[in-house]
């Protein structure tokens, strides 16, 4: 970490005018604006609240990616999906409902579930919906479900899927920046941020910007489009959008606060570490004064650094409001509200739809997949607690025995919990592979967890077993190949990996920039690295006047 | 009086007192609202009397609902205000496990209704 001179440095002036200039640059490059302005719907649907009566702008043709795909290609993410075939069919019901309520009943795409506990849910452009599991179970309402859904089909139904080309494009355009990346890459660990990380905070803030503007107005008018979608399918705003909406601030607080406290953990271990490392410096200070002398400075050191880290995360915050393709959801809820204001009837007392709902969750067969996904959060989320074992067992029988995040559960809390002293250790990733024989169960996480242990205790063919399976059931998912071509260079090496890589990038271009970063050997990456530092120096000695 | 039950609390087994304590008026809607009427009954055709929103002591826990309706306490009397007329703090059953184990980093699709809170 460079010194920091306060005498020298005007700190808050400098990360402005590092920002200033970054997002000067950023903004006067052409060809990033220049795409966003191609865009429709930018200043239209969106330039004021529309009725919520009114005809819903025309459907935009356009060739659909494949479906199918799409779906596989989520089942490589995260913990994949909840294969559950009632609740798949009842959220798929009101799906068909929204559609022709649209008049797009023919349109493709479904409603998949998530294997997530966070409270998660997006559109694709291949016309699928995907919520998580909290989404479902935590609903008031099937108003509330609707509005989520609603929602969601107002990012299809306004072709918001264009903005993936253009996020891409302006990562490439802000390609010269990756410098500023790599370096904070580099820098922005546990230790603190370095002036240098200013430069990530620009990159950050410039590419937000970018596309901001469109992302922001997108959830405005699907937000709009939610309600009037729900409206006229005969939903009440109060039990549907507003509920929604509103379990969405409040969850956002929650995160928000475990935000600040994780920060408050972070400055404390800086401090920390700062007094820790002035003591270090002069070991042989064993008088008093100059002892306490070190402590000081070093104390005063962290609490410089402290100060630094805190201006960093006073930026991003503020940066959220302003950066943030979702505006402020208070503001959503307002927004709706003032639209519905001319229309007393669509404020009128309305019953929620409760019952439907209530009895799908009820089912026997779903109401036991629920029940036991919340065993697998809570053994996953405590490993070490008395009754983790018992809960991720019980997570594993029944109707989710061979689903992704109960078996995941129960591998964490075999990895972590000793056996007992007369017994011998498991291998716990056994119990991954009653994944692999369940088709519609399958996730790429197990297979790539299983390879990647084995792997580690050098049983490289059975780990090359493991992904060679994997990989013929995902091959066609975007998202398994970075994580694959790390795989093959570290097992079959780094030629082979760059092989794979320049498939990637010629069959999957939105993960072509992953799939190379994925081939680059450890002793590319130092070199890369080496660089890196060294143009960093540069840099900060040029800008910021450092020794 | 017919009240609606959260269903995950129901399916959990978790007390509805538990729920509904965790419900609260936060504040007005929109936001711009600067009264809020109270109501003796709820669907009581006219409104028993209107406060300014900062008399009305927000947050206000949510002790019951109704259709439309929901009964606070406010000055040590029990009133029922219109659902339409106030935001309300909405306890969720989500949470960071899998997204700490296994994150997914930025979605290739379009963000939706609940971009990732936990990343």
């Amino acid at each position: 970490m460079h010194a920091i001179n306060l005498s020298v440095l005007p700190w808050r002036q400098m990360q402005l005018g590092a920002m200033s200039t970054l997002l000067a640059l950023l903004m006067g490059c052409e060809s990033i604006p220049k795409n966003l302005k191609e865009l429709p719907l930018v200043n239209t649907f969106t330039s004021e609240q529309p009725s919520p009566k009114a005809d819903l702008p025309p459907p935009i043709e356009r060739s659909w990616p494949d479906s199918n795909q799409d779906v596989l290609n989520q089942r490589a993410r995260g913990f994949g999906l909840v294969n559950s075939p009632e609740l798949g069919r009842y959220l798929n019901g009101l799906y068909g409902r929204i559609k022709t309520q649209a008049g797009v009943p023919a349109w493709p795409g479904g409603v998949h579930i998530l294997a997530s506990d966070a409270l998660q849910a997006y559109a694709t452009g291949a016309g699928n919906i995907y919520v998580s599991l909290p989404w479902v179970t935590g609903a008031e309402s099937e108003d509330e479900i609707v509005a989520v859904l609603s929602h969601e089909f107002g990012h299809i139904y306004l072709h918001y899927h264009q903005l993936e080309g253009a996020v891409a494009d302006a990562d490439t355009a802000t390609g010269w920046l990756s410098i500023g990346v790599a370096i904070a890459n580099k820098t922005a660990n546990a230790t603190g941020w370095t002036q240098v990380d200013s430069l990530m905070t620009a990159y950050g803030l410039g590419r937000g910007l970018v596309t901001t503007v469109y992302g922001r107005s997108q959830e405005s008018a699907a937000d709009s489009f939610g309600l009037n979608v729900s409206l006229k399918l005969g939903y009440s705003y109060e039990h549907g959008m507003k509920v929604f909406l509103e379990r969405m601030a409040s969850w956002e607080e929650v995160n928000e606060q475990r935000e600040k406290d994780k920060n408050e953990k972070i400055l404390q271990y800086m401090r920390q570490q700062a007094k820790d490392n002035a003591a270090k410096k002069s070991p042989k200070a064993n008088n008093a004064v100059s002892q306490s002398l070190n402590e000081f400075s070093g104390e005063l050191s962290g609490n410089m650094a402290s100060a630094f880290q805190q201006v960093i995360f006073d930026i991003n915050n503020a940066s959220k409001n302003v950066r943030g393709d979702h505006p402020p959801i208070v503001e959503r809820i307002d927004a709706l509200a003032v639209a519905l204001e001319p229309f007393p009837e669509l404020q009128a007392d309305q019953a929620a739809v409760v019952k439907p709902l209530k009895s799908t969750l009820q089912a026997k067969r779903t109401a036991e997949l629920v029940a036991n996904y919340g065993f697998a959060f809570k053994a996953i989320s405590a490993p070490n607690s008395p009754t983790a074992m018992q809960l991720a067992r019980k997570s594993t029988t029944g109707i989710t025995a061979k689903h992704a995040v109960p078996l995941f559960a129960l591998y964490t809390v075999l990895n972590e919990q000793q056996p007992a002293a007369n017994r011998k250790k498991v291998d716990a990733g056994q119990v991954l592979e009653a994944n692999f024989s369940s088709e519609p169960d399958r996730a790429w996480i197990t297979y790539q967890e299983r390879s990647s242990k084995l792997k580690d205790v050098r049983q490289i063919p059975e780990a090359k077993k493991v992904m060679g399976m994997g990989l013929a059931y995902f091959q066609n998912a975007e998202e398994a190949w970075p994580q694959a071509i790390r795989f093959y260079g570290e097992t079959q090496g780094w030629d082979e990996a760059k092989r794979l890589a320049q498939n990637c990038g010629k069959n999957f271009r939105r993960v072509s920039v992953r799939c190379t970063q994925a081939a680059t050997s450890p002793d590319e990456a130092a070199t890369a690295e080496r660089k890196s530092k060294e143009k960093a120096d540069q840099i900060t000695k040029k800008w910021f006047k450092t020794p | 009086m017919k009240i609606k039950m959260p269903l995950l609390f129901t399916m959990l087994g978790v007390p509805f007192s538990v729920a509904m304590a965790q419900d609260k008026v936060v504040a007005p809607s929109p936001s711009s609202r600067t009264s809020l009427d109270l109501y003796e009954q709820p669907g009581a055709t006219q409104s028993a009397r209107q406060i300014s929103v900062s008399e009305a002591g927000l947050p206000l826990a949510i002790q019951a609902t109704q259709t439309g309706y929901y009964k606070v306490a406010i000055a040590g009397r029990d009133y029922w205000l219109r659902g339409m007329q106030v935001r309300v703090h909405r306890a969720t059953n989500a949470g960071c496990t899998t997204s700490v184990v296994a994150a997914t980093g930025a979605t290739i699709a379009t963000p939706g209704a609940g971009k990732d809170a936990c990343n």
